[in-house]
């Protein structure tokens, strides 16, 4: 933190070969996109070089990237709203969108379970992927939503529900087609 | 209330890998950080804020010479 402060590039670099992936994934799997996902990430790396030297020295910067990626994760989704509300006479409704990474997806499971996030609603989402992939408590992804830690845990909780169940559905195809 | 760790958190980091940027956007995005962070370092150093004051300085000097030479008493 104090080579960041300094501004070292090599610190700089460090954190960023550490957690680019980790954090371009959880846009990418929030946004369902990956245009978006590059833009909203290099706005997070930005304002990470513009407050570097006015960081605290306790500043934990896994979180701090997170709770910045969220916030303008949802900043990003509440003008689209906005702007979906403007149009949306004019536009169908969208499907539900397969996630960003499915088709990437090297096995059958993966690809069920990219789908099956990318189908959760974004509050549910958000924190299964904070504490469910990312590994980060409940009290710590608590901060990073800006709720109780409580809530957290009943959003998780839910979230694994949600989860559990579509997993447990068998898989559909197209006009009742067996493979 | 749940248990902070669940056997479905296994199977998620087992099967949702983090992902890449396609590589020239990732490289992109480091050099406008690390120039952002060049910037941002020199802007908080004392020497940037003397040399931004002394412009300041300078400025508000030539804008009261030349109010002083249009409106100023001969």
């Amino acid at each position: 933190m104090i080579r960041l402060r300094r501004g070292e590039p090599r610190a700089f670099d460090e954190i960023y070969e550490l957690l680019r992936a980790r954090l371009w994934s959880f846009l990418a799997r929030m946004t369902g996109r990956r245009d978006q996902a590059d833009d909203l990430s290099q706005e997070v790396w930005l304002r990470l070089a513009r407050t570097a030297p006015r960081l605290a020295d306790d500043t934990r910067l896994a979180a701090w990237l997170f709770t910045v990626a969220r916030n303008l994760y949802v900043s990003q989704w509440r003008s689209a709203r906005v702007a979906q509300q403007l149009v949306g006479e004019l536009l169908p409704p969208d499907p539900i969108a397969a996630g960003p990474f499915e088709a990437a997806a090297s096995t059958q499971t993966a690809a069920r379970v990219e789908r099956a996030i990318a189908a959760l609603p974004p509050t549910y989402r958000e924190v299964l992927l904070l504490c469910g992939v990312e590994g980060l408590a409940p009290r710590e992804a608590a901060v990073i939503l800006g709720t109780s830690p409580e809530a957290t845990r009943q959003r998780l909780s839910r979230a694994r529900a949600m989860i559990e169940q579509a997993l447990a559905e068998p898989l559909g195809y197209p006009d009742g087609e067996s493979p | 209330m749940t248990d902070d760790h669940h056997p479905l958190d296994d199977l998620l980091r087992a099967q949702l890998v983090a992902h890449e940027p396609a590589p020239a956007v990732a490289a992109a995005t480091r050099d406008l950080a690390l120039l952002e962070l060049h910037h941002a370092r020199r802007r908080s150093g004392w020497r940037y804020r003397l040399e931004a004051g002394a412009m300041l300085a300078a400025a508000a000097g030539q804008l009261i010479w030349v109010f002083g030479t249009l409106f100023g008493n001969r």
